[in-house]
């Protein structure tokens, strides 16, 4: 009887499984195929009703026409991840006397070595990420020919898009001043370095050629925020549990579906504003799904007309 | 080699507070601390051929100061880091936790908020046992029940992620209430994608009528698709010959000592102990809602299984339940967001979470953050029963009996 017992026990797993053998697998082959469980909405939170909408929690969406620039939601974050920075934009900007314009225009060896190294360091990235600074790691390329001419002096921008950093001095330290020291070997000389929280700037000279680099703070023209201070998220950080939406006392901050946010170096995982305010359709930070080739084409059809 | 005086004495003093046993040549080595399924942790195991005589289990290599760091945080900035010690099952970890604080504030979340916080801690019970199920299939060479165990822990934890937006450690219970209302629609895509499961295994039709989306529909179908699923796993995995013969007799824990030991949750029931704190203590919803708690008499690693086992059952009785009576109303108290203000005073409480009855003490200043905190986890309980279960076993019962107690490093270590 044991053994008839055992032998009808040993047979029923198979039984059981054999009937999954012909049906279509759980699988979902992702990122060939969509997820279907995601919701589409985001986490959103309402301050008034002190509710929260359902909803994905994924990456962050930021409204900057919303935001106030209080820091309500740094101040939550520095109890639970400390992923939230408050950030200003800066531009990078170096400076030329009229001399120096004039020697530019002829390409004069002198000049356009100094200008190569401070460009050079500007789009080189940062060895190591400092603490508490935040040098976005997307940069634009500089655009050399857009010369302005500001009380008598020339002003070229390094940058085309806002550099988002707590402080002016750490964007000088980090992006142009390993490059300026540099300069040294080669008989420039070294001014004396003003720092501020909101502006920064080296004064270069050489003989009678005066270049200073100057790092300033931007007005994004936000009626609501003047001084232009926006949250930045390191996402090596953030544990997605939306309280900072919770926080946000203006509906400036919200939460989106996209969750495919893995990069290939830490500080492409810090977003700054500007990349918080694009929505996921807009910007989509892995890129398209890898192509298939034909063999495994042909494979996932085949596995839909058989099972 | 040349031994000094002093720590030769000292060596001396060392061997004559040790134990000795008469076993003949012993050997002893460490398991671990790699992964044993869970966490890392080690055990130092002492055999005679293929003997153990002896198991010193030793935890702590997952320590993360959880107690400590509820010292430095809010009252509510605490909840994200409390659900990771039981990632799995964040909600039976972060309950006793806002139950405690409740308490403290003498408030009383809205009724609707109730319902959701049980629905939410029974899917989670349920996804956690699912993984208990899973894994144990791999320890004793079934690698089918993984397989199965995952699959359908996906559409659970889909529902979960509905409600609290992310698949695991959603953060979702706040003192005073839960974070957000369930969604009233799910996913077009979601419903198409589950209905064929649905056909697959119940053989009719997604009952969806009007308004497939709608939310409590899709939970009942769930539900539904659950319990049939279940129906299937028991031929698979335990009734299977391979199973039974390697967990029958193994571990066994017997009712006096269970209750001497002091452990908790499907332990505690595996050994003929009916105590469950969903029953004893009732809280939240639980006072409305019919289910039992099931018990075996079997005292071992197969007792304990089965229990896992039918708690789920119950786990969708109890979540078919709380949808179908659950209130409309608000699912939170007005009060500021992050910032809470709890009263001096030290309260306890205790929820069932998925391996057993988890406490929380707590001491209150009357400032923004909490004086101490104090866990008291399941998996702490229930490793004591460890060195008194791994004896007089053949090397390969330890992973079916380390397994079959639920133990989670994480939540132990704390
Ligand atoms: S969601 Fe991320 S950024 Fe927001 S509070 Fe949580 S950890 Fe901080
Ligand atoms: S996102 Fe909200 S909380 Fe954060 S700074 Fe802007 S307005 Fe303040």
């Amino acid at each position: 009887m044991s053994i008839l017992r055992d032998a009808k026990r040993t047979l029923m797993p198979i039984y059981a499984g054999l009937k999954h053998v012909f049906l279509k697998p759980y699988t979902i082959k992702w990122p060939y195929e969509n997820i279907p469980n995601l919701p589409d909405e985001g986490y959103r939170f309402d301050p008034k009703a002190g509710i929260g909408y359902p909803g994905s929690k994924g990456r962050h969406l930021l409204y900057m026409e919303k935001c106030t620039g209080c820091g309500s939601c740094d101040l939550t974050c520095q109890n639970i991840a400390e992923a939230i920075t408050m950030t200003y934009g800066f531009d990078v900007v170096t400076v030329l006397d009229e001399k120096c314009y004039e020697y530019f225009k002829e390409f004069r060896p002198e000049i356009v070595e100094a200008l190569d190294a401070i460009l050079g360091s500007f789009s080189a990235e940062p060895s190591c990420i400092q603490y508490n600074s935040l040098s976005s790691f997307f940069w634009t390329p500089t655009d050399v020919k857009q010369i302005i001419k500001v009380d008598g002096r020339y002003e070229i921008k390094l940058n085309l898009e806002p550099i988002f950093d707590v402080r002016a001095v750490e964007v000088l330290y980090q992006k142009v001043y390993p490059g300026v020291k540099k300069l040294k070997v080669t008989g420039w000389e070294l001014g004396k370095l003003e720092a501020a929280t909101e502006s920064a700037s080296v004064e270069l000279s050489k003989q009678d050629l005066t270049v200073s680099v100057l790092v300033r703070k931007i007005d994004m023209g936000y009626k609501q925020n003047r001084r232009s201070f926006f949250p930045s998220v390191d996402y090596g950080r953030c544990v997605m549990c939306g309280f900072c939406v919770d926080a946000c006392p203006f509906q400036a901050l919200e939460m989106t579906n996209e969750f495919e946010l893995s990069a290939l170096s830490r500080r492409e995982l810090i977003y700054t504003p500007s990349m918080l305010a694009k929505r996921p359709e807009e910007f989509n930070i892995t890129g398209v799904p890898p192509e298939l080739n034909v063999i495994e084409r042909a494979r996932m059809v085949f596995r839909r007309l058989v099972w | 080699m040349l031994l000094q005086e002093g720590s030769a004495k000292m060596a001396k003093e060392e061997f004559k507070s040790l134990e000795v046993y008469e076993t003949g040549p012993t050997l002893t080595f460490s398991m671990g601390p790699q992964h044993p399924g869970t966490g890392h942790f080690r055990m130092v195991i002492t055999v005679v051929g293929d003997m153990v005589v002896r198991c010193d289990p030793d935890p702590g290599f997952v320590h993360r100061g959880e107690e400590k760091m509820c010292e430095y945080k809010t009252w509510i900035t605490n909840i994200p880091h409390l659900e990771r010690p039981a990632i799995l099952d964040s909600a039976g970890m972060t309950y006793p936790y806002v139950l405690a604080v409740e308490k403290l504030m003498d408030i009383e979340p809205p009724e609707r908020a109730k319902y959701l916080r049980v629905i939410m801690a029974e899917l989670q019970r349920i996804c956690s046992h699912l993984y208990w199920l899973g894994l144990m299939g791999v320890f004793a060479g079934h690698a089918t029940m993984y397989m199965w165990c995952f699959g359908d822990r996906e559409y659970l934890v889909d529902l979960t992620q509905l409600i609290g937006g992310q698949r695991i450690t959603h953060s979702y219970f706040v003192p005073g209430g839960v974070r957000n209302d369930a969604p009233p629609k799910v996913p077009r895509e979601l419903v198409k994608d589950f209905s064929r499961y649905y056909r697959m295994i119940l053989g009719k039709d997604y009952p969806g009528g009007e308004m497939p989306e709608d939310f409590r529909k899709y939970v009942l179908a769930v539900c539904d698709f659950f319990d049939a699923r279940l129906d299937e796993y028991y031929p698979m995995l335990l009734d299977s010959p391979i199973f039974i013969y390697r967990t029958k007799g193994i571990g066994i824990l017997k009712r006096e000592d269970a209750i001497s030991l002091g452990v908790v949750g499907p332990v505690l029931r595996g050994s003929g102990v009916k105590s469950d704190t969903r029953i004893d203590e009732p809280y939240d919803a639980y006072p409305y809602i019919k289910f039992n708690v099931p018990t075996m008499d079997g005292c071992d690693s197969y007792s304990r299984m089965m229990v896992g086992y039918y708690e789920m059952k119950e786990s969708v009785k109890i979540i078919r339940q709380a949808v179908e009576q659950m209130p409309e109303g608000p699912v939170k108290l007005k009060q500021h967001p992050v910032t809470i203000k709890v009263p001096a005073g030290e309260v306890f409480a205790s929820a069932e979470a998925a391996r057993g009855q988890c406490s929380f003490y707590i001491r209150s200043d009357g400032t923004d953050k909490p004086y101490r905190v104090k866990i008291c986890s399941p998996s702490f309980r229930n490793l004591i029963a460890m060195p008194y279960l791994i004896r007089d076993v053949r090397i390969a019962d330890i992973p079916i009996i380390y397994w079959s107690l639920n133990y989670w490093p994480v939540e132990c270590d704390r």
